[in-house]
């Protein structure tokens, strides 16, 4: 990959015959070529890579100024960065060629690019691979044009070195820039695996979590509808059981008195006898949303099952317990439907088992099924005694329930 | 040569590799690199007498090849843990044969009183240092700044010997002149020179901002004390050097740098006398 004119230049531009200089370069070169292994291939911008490296030659060379054409899509080479000198002193003035560009074998740096070989021009001015028309004033004195190629050998771009003096380089540079395209290659190509491994890991991490997330949702979704009762919306039995746990350990503690209804729509089978199950299911949505305007939101309503639904008003005193009943009560048998050109109403038993402080001194009362068993008691009593009507489980030897 | 443009100084100060080490230091030195079991302290001692030695040296140990975590700013450091016996050597031996001062290009640049200025400046910061034990600045460091205060000059020598000799052939030689002098021809003054040097080689932080700020009014915290001492080395040295060296503007000396009178009269009185005896003035630099 070495070209004629660098052949030539071999014995002639070789002054380091003085151990000094020849120490000072080998040192440079070695600086310039760990400080090229030391940059991460893990950075995002290419141009940021580039423009790194540049700087490590800049700071450990003679040269005055470097600049990267990189190869595009359309075939052409345009310049991605460049840094010089006065820049590396601490001014941000970028080099007033940023927006040049070559197509392969335009110039020096097309035929770099062109014939993969790297090319030297000792004096500029009279060299004819620099392209007509570019102001002497911007052209360097010489400069050498290396090609810059990815592991698999395919051409990444055209690393540019230059100095405003003509026959500046020796071969000692070419040498250098050999070994320094080289790296820079492999890096650009690491730089470049990585950032396609990044993409794809950000890819795949995104559709797992969408798929975490349609999991989650499904979870909630099942997790509701094994709680909830499908027609009335209200929450179902398996709630009740889970959430009434907590009543009662808030008792236990705290001894807040709570008040447990167990309420029956009286005759409820003779009106799906009538007039079919869909005027009964109609029937229960509306009770189920009269009695959801009949709790606070801290209370539990549950659909027990058919036609029996379940409140729980918590922290609640027996008297209150009562009222709400008796409010409820009042409140169904003031409910209207229209059908078949009748008007139907309807009342509804209601049984209520009040659990207050004292009566959990007594161990048969601090079991949920038997407090329901309670509540069930007066509820049947409701029935016995006409319907339409509340009853207070009483304490004392537990009922049997026919 | 009234058209030297900046980016011309700068980029013919960039090229340098090596600056010669002066004659009068060369014998001292050549003795020791030549001697096979010569002692690494006298080795760093001889070397120490070279600004453009101690300059090369102090960058190529903190160049990044060598990957030192942190800057490397004494010679004696740089010479053991770093670069090593064999090239530091080899270097020194290098520079020594290899690189002089053309004198027909420069015949007025006058090497020994150049060394004697860095010599007498870089004892001076370090008595001073020792003597005042300021917080910040070590003795081995205020000597290193004053041996490089001076070598934008030798720069020019090397690099512009024409240029430079245009105004040492004219009538005073003084350093103040020639500091007046490079100021106006060249468009900026020696120590930028120096400082442009010294960052070209890498060296500390440290020693580069001691040239670029030399003579800046508003000084970073952290280098004023660097600056007193290093004005208060110069001053001495230029009394010293003085035909008529007398201690009257000692005292001015010492209440500019902020010392007191008989720290700046006792390091003036030692270096004084030895000013004649070069062997005496190298004897003067205490060990560290």
């Amino acid at each position: 990959m070495v070209s004629g004119s660098m052949l030539l230049s071999l014995d002639k531009d070789w002054d380091g015959t003085n151990v000094q200089d020849l120490i000072v370069d080998l040192v440079n070169a070695l600086s310039a070529v760990r400080s090229l292994s030391e940059i991460s291939c893990e950075m995002a911008d290419e141009k940021a890579v580039i423009r790194l490296a540049l700087s490590c030659l800049l700071s450990n060379q003679d040269i005055e100024r470097c600049s990267f054409f990189i190869l595009g899509d359309d075939g052409s080479l345009s310049n991605v960065t460049g840094v010089s000198v006065t820049e590396q002193a601490g001014s941000d003035v970028l080099i007033a060629q940023n927006t040049m560009s070559f197509r392969m074998g335009e110039g020096i740096i097309g035929t770099a690019a062109a014939t993969g070989e790297m090319q030297h021009s000792s004096n500029c001015i009279e060299d004819e691979r620099f392209t007509s028309g570019r102001d002497s004033e911007s052209m360097p004195g010489s400069i050498i044009c290396t090609p810059v190629f990815t592991l698999h050998k395919e051409l990444i771009g055209v690393l540019n070195v230059s100095h405003s003096e003509p026959d500046f380089f020796t071969v000692w540079h070419m040498r250098l820039l050999q070994v320094f395209s080289n790296i820079l290659g492999q890096l650009i190509t690491n730089r470049r695996l990585f950032q396609q491994m990044e993409i794809q890991i950000a890819l795949r991490t995104a559709e797992l979590e969408r798929l975490v997330e349609e999991t989650r949702r499904l979870k909630d979704y099942y997790v509701s509808m094994s709680m909830q009762d499908q027609l009335t919306g209200l929450h179902n039995r398996r709630y009740f059981y889970d959430q009434v746990e907590l009543a009662f350990a808030q008792h236990n503690r705290y001894e807040y008195p709570f008040c447990l209804l167990m309420m029956d729509i009286d005759h409820f089978k003779s009106i799906n006898d009538d007039f079919g199950h869909a005027f009964g299911d109609e029937v229960l949505i509306t009770v189920a949303g009269a009695l959801k305007k009949q709790v606070r939101s801290t209370d539990i309503l549950v659909r027990f099952g058919g036609e029996e639904f379940v409140i729980i008003f918590v922290n609640t005193s027996c008297d209150n317990g009562k009222t709400f009943a008796e409010r409820i009560r009042d409140n169904i048998k003031s409910l209207k439907w229209q059908i078949d050109g009748k008007q139907i109403q309807l009342t509804m038993s209601i049984g209520l088992y009040c659990m207050v402080p004292e009566s959990s001194n007594d161990n048969r009362y601090n079991d949920i099924d038997q407090i329901i068993h309670c509540a069930d008691t007066a509820l049947y009593r409701a029935k016995a005694n006409g319907r339409d009507r509340v009853e207070v489980f009483e304490t004392g030897p537990l009922a049997d329930k026919p | 040569m009234d058209d030297i443009s900046k980016p011309s100084i700068e980029s013919r100060i960039n090229k340098l590799k090596n600056l010669p080490a002066l004659p009068e230091a060369s014998v001292r030195i050549l003795e020791a690199v030549n001697d096979p079991d010569v002692e690494i302290e006298k080795l760093v001692k001889v070397i120490s007498l070279s600004p453009a030695l101690v300059a090369r040296l102090l960058g190529l140990a903190n160049s990044a090849f060598f990957g030192q975590l942190n800057q490397i700013d004494d010679l004696h450091t740089a010479i053991v843990r770093v670069l090593g016996l064999q090239m530091v050597k080899s270097l020194s031996l290098g520079i020594l044969l290899n690189v002089q001062l053309d004198p027909k290009h420069c015949k007025g640049f006058d090497s020994q009183s150049f060394w004697m200025h860095s010599l007498i400046t870089a004892v001076a910061a370090q008595k001073l240092a020792n003597a005042h034990a300021w917080q910040s600045l070590s003795s081995a460091n205020a000597y290193t700044c004053g041996l490089l205060l001076h070598i934008g000059i030798l720069v020019a020598a090397y690099a512009f010997p024409e240029e430079l000799d245009g105004i040492l052939s004219h009538e005073s030689n003084s350093y103040l002149h020639v500091e007046t002098e490079i100021q106006r021809r060249f468009g900026q003054s020696h120590y930028q020179m120096g400082y442009i040097l010294l960052k070209k080689w890498q060296l500390p932080e440290f020693y580069q901002s001691m040239l670029n700020q030399f003579t800046s009014t508003e000084m970073p915290e952290n280098q004023v004390e660097l600056n007193r001492c290093l004005h208060a080395s110069q001053q001495i040295c230029y009394s010293i050097l003085d035909q008529e060296a007398d201690d009257t503007g000692l005292d001015l000396i010492a209440a500019t740098a902020g010392l007191p009178l008989e720290t700046v009269g006792k390091v003036f009185n030692a270096l004084l006398e030895s000013k004649d005896n070069v062997q005496k003035l190298a004897a003067e630099m205490g060990g560290w």
